[in-house]
């Protein structure tokens, strides 16, 4: 498949490109953290994340090609893969000097919205994180939901979030969120 | 459109990286301003990070249930597959090549050796002349399959096969002659692998210590496997002082040792890594020093109970035998 090929599939969220990329080059980007001091599991780890920062950027259509995927892909592992040694090298420090590490502060908060999402339908579930992450337009969210039109997408998009907010509102008061 | 909504409807244009550079500092300063938007910003911060997080897994689930199976490009590119094939390769055409010499140089019958021989097929036979082997993988299939050897004849003879003896200057008439001798101990039980110095039956081949290998340094020097034989030094060149050794795995984190009618046993878990016995004999004095994992210790003979190794510290001393244990 051809690289523009697989970027318009991309812009479309197709996923089965997506598939289509992690297959072909798993075995080369998980090279570059393997021959670095990673492990299997770290290199699967920063493929995957490195592969999702390329989807989100052909998803939104702020790519500009001007090589190849692979070389692009290329580059973000390496720069995940620095700033991976660069947080682990910096954790050592800390423990040695004493500091106390504080497990992600707002992994809580991500806790509780996740409970919320979770109860949240199929569709509702899938306009928002597809806006959210992926950054996908309407019209883009409108085709894969097969609405009617964009308007159509930014109505749900905007009753779904409503009651995302409402729900999270009323299972957890605010104290409970902001401590 | 309320102020509620219009608050909600901005906040979520600024989430999504929908404001312009000016849009964003006027945003930026009216949350300054206003305590209600700037806690319903930080609400609205969580909820979007909850669904990023939320999406971000569900890609990776999915990613995850790929098989990203390895063709056979793939598995040639494998550099450690290549490394262990190419291992045991080489450990298969010299264990044959180190067979066939060591079938024509010691093939008198009757001999420990022999029937050991005998009882190995020739590829279980690991046998190297003054080889640099540089792989782990080769030494712990040698180690193995002779320590699998071994449990075999310690459960027919109910007797633990680790005697040893060797002379450090036998070893280098041997690396001379590169043509080593076998043993007859037609006295001795034939679970007993009792090299003497003398009678040598040793197959030369290079025993690393797996640290060393791990750093693939170059192997030199003939030691051999200490689930079978152990190198003792500087012994007279008479028969008869052999210090039959026995060792018995235990698990406790020190090592132990006791003397008892001549035979030293020793207490630990040696974790398949070689050990040395150095015996200093005078004219009226014997002093043994046992050397293991790159450190010394003394070991006093007449030690009727277990005790733990004495670890030797005088940096004299511990010199002095490690030039004695290289034989410089």
């Amino acid at each position: 498949m051809k690289d523009s090929v697989i970027l318009e599939r991309l812009n479309k969220g197709d996923e089965k490109a997506l598939d289509y990329l992690y297959k072909k080059y798993y075995r080369m980007m998980t090279k570059i953290v393997l021959s670095n001091n990673g492990t299997e599991e770290e290199a699967k780890d920063i493929f995957q994340d490195g592969l999702l920062v390329f989807w989100q950027k052909a998803v939104r259509g702020d790519l500009i090609l001007t090589s190849k995927i692979s070389t692009f892909l290329y580059s973000i592992c390496l720069n995940l893969w620095r700033k991976e040694l660069d947080r682990k090298s910096r954790l050592t420090n800390e423990i040695k000097d004493g500091e106390t590490y504080q497990a992600g502060e707002s992994e809580e908060k991500v806790k509780i919205v996740r409970t919320c999402i979770d109860e949240l339908g199929d569709t509702c579930r899938k306009i928002l994180t597809y806006h959210y992450f992926d950054g996908m337009s309407m019209q883009d969210i409108a085709d894969k939901m097969e609405f009617a039109n964009a308007d159509t997408a930014k109505t749900k998009k905007y009753k779904c979030k409503k009651r995302l907010d409402k729900l999270i509102k009323s299972k957890y008061t605010t104290g409970d969120f902001f401590d | 459109m309320t102020n509620f909504s219009r608050h909600t409807e901005l906040i979520d244009d600024y989430l999504s990286g929908g404001l312009s550079a000016s849009e964003e500092s006027s945003f930026m300063e009216l949350m300054e301003t206003d305590p209600i938007l700037k806690e319903e910003l930080l609400f609205q911060q969580s909820i979007v990070g909850g669904l990023k997080e939320y999406r971000k897994d569900e890609l990776k689930q999915r990613l995850n249930g790929i098989s990203v199976g390895v063709g056979l490009m793939g598995f040639l590119m494998n550099f450690a597959t290549y490394k262990l094939v190419a291992a045991v390769l080489t450990l298969g055409i010299v264990g044959y090549g180190a067979f066939q010499i060591i079938d024509n140089d010691f093939g008198k019958p009757g001999s420990y050796i022999d029937n050991y021989k005998e009882s190995l097929s020739e590829a279980d036979y690991p046998s190297v002349e003054n080889a640099n082997l540089k792989t782990t993988i080769e030494w712990i299939e040698i180690s193995n399959r002779v320590d699998d050897h071994f449990k075999e004849l310690e459960n027919t003879k109910n007797q633990i096969v680790d005697n040893v003896y060797i002379s450090k200057s036998e070893i280098d008439k041997q690396e001379d002659d590169k043509t080593p001798k076998l043993a007859e101990n037609s006295d001795k039980n034939s679970s007993d692998l009792m090299v003497s110095k003398s009678k040598v039956t040793v197959p030369a081949f290079s025993l690393p210590q797996f640290d060393d290998v791990l750093e693939e340094e170059t192997l030199a020097g003939i030691e051999l496997d200490d689930y079978n034989i152990n190198n003792s030094d500087f012994t007279s060149d008479e028969a008869g002082d052999e210090i039959e050794i026995k060792k018995i795995q235990k698990n406790n984190r020190s090592l132990q040792y006791k003397f008892r009618q001549g035979k030293l046993y020793l207490f630990g878990d040696f974790k398949g890594k070689t050990y040395e016995l150095l015996e200093i004999n005078s004219a009226s004095d014997r002093k043994l020093y046992f050397y293991f994992n790159k450190q010394y210790f003394k070991l006093d003979q007449f030690q009727k109970s277990v005790k733990d190794l004495s670890l030797i510290t005088d940096r004299r001393l511990v010199k002095e035998l490690e030039i004695i244990r290289n034989n410089r």
